[in-house]
């Protein structure tokens, strides 16, 4: 990033070409939205090379992308929320009972026999369970598990506390325990 | 710890910091500890490990074919440009000098003009005024009939009266 600081094009070609798999996976799981997945993606990376003349390297390049994609997800969110004329909010089952997708995995739930899933069939389970988790928790697993930060850089990237993050990532595993123990062999 | 007894909500949110190698060497005695002590923590654990390895099963998200030329693109199109040329201030001064020497002129030119009419050019009024002697005595200067008597007459101040 030093080196896209001192105008080095190609510098900033190996960071898109580095990191754009991996924010185009993080925005999609968020969103489940491939084409604005890439929308996203290409925003922060020119985020990026906007604020590239004031960058200090005071954190990790990884830790302030990643700040800038939850910053574009916070705002996408509440640009949604805004269109939508009926609110549900949140991960948990609220006064209106169980959201959809969670019935369905309860549904599959029940009618899960010992019988071995396909991948596929078990791949859309674990999406569905990611889906269930609130968009904070599922972004803490997203770094996580597959950015393999730590807790003290998903709150830097999140703008939270690393106790915050552990309580986060705490509540969000239990829940993916409670959905997806049963298709574990 | 109870052998039958699940994990309290703090412990489980240890166990999963322990799990993420996230917590201080005490926390991690004491959750050593806890699962020597009851199969059921174990089981949590194990539960919560494999559950946790079902996410690699997640698709992995490729970029389309043109992300990167066209984020490239984007962001490059900004400094591709030529800085915008400054501003050469040197015509319009010269412009407005012209225009105010132009007016300056015109209006020295009215003023001239003014004074010349007014100079020259003689008041019908001033005229009459000046000549009133005359035309107050034309009559008598029309009975003498002769220019060079009545010059005469001016010369030798007979006609001094008539002012």
């Amino acid at each position: 990033m030093m080196r896209v600081k001192e105008g080095d094009e190609g510098a900033f070609a190996q960071i898109v070409e580095r990191y754009q798999d991996r924010l185009i996976g993080v925005f999609f799981h968020m969103l489940r939205d491939r084409a604005a997945a890439e929308d996203l993606a290409q925003e922060a990376f020119l985020r990026v090379f906007r604020a590239r003349h004031g960058y200090e390297p005071t954190a990790k390049f990884s830790t302030w992308l990643f700040r800038i994609a939850n910053n574009l997800a916070s705002n996408r969110r509440r640009d949604d929320s805004r269109k939508r004329e009926v609110d549900l909010g949140g991960s948990d089952s609220g006064p209106l009972g169980p959201r959809p997708q969670e019935q369905i995995l309860k549904d599959k739930s029940a009618l899960m026999p010992a019988r071995q899933l396909a991948r596929s069939e078990l791949q859309a389970v674990v999406q569905e369970a990611l889906e269930t988790l609130n968009e904070r928790q599922r972004l803490a697993v997203l770094l996580h598990k597959f950015e393999g930060m730590s807790y003290s850089d998903i709150a830097d990237a999140m703008d939270l506390t690393p106790a915050a993050v552990k309580s986060l990532l705490s509540r969000a595993r239990e829940a993916l325990r409670g959905i997806l123990e049963p298709y574990v062999k | 710890m109870n052998r039958i007894k699940r994990l309290d909500p703090e412990d489980r949110e240890n166990l999963v910091a322990y799990l993420d190698g996230e917590l201080d060497e005490d926390s991690i005695a004491a959750i050593d500890s806890a699962l020597s002590d009851s199969p059921v923590a174990r089981h949590e654990v194990e539960m919560l490990t494999r559950t946790w390895e079902l996410l690699d099963l997640l698709p992995e998200e490729k970029a389309s074919d043109s992300f990167s030329r066209t984020t490239l693109q984007n962001a490059f199109a900004g400094i591709d440009k030529p800085p915008a040329p400054p501003i050469d201030w040197t015509p319009r001064i010269r412009r407005l000098v012209g225009a105010v020497a132009w007016g300056g002129g015109l209006l020295l030119a009215g003023w001239l003009g003014f004074r010349t009419s007014r100079d020259w050019v003689e008041n019908p009024a001033d005229a009459l005024l000046r000549d009133l002697p005359v035309i107050r005595n034309l009559d008598t200067y029309r009975d003498i009939e002769d220019l060079e008597f009545l010059q005469k007459l001016q010369r030798e101040g007979l006609l001094d009266d008539l002012k």
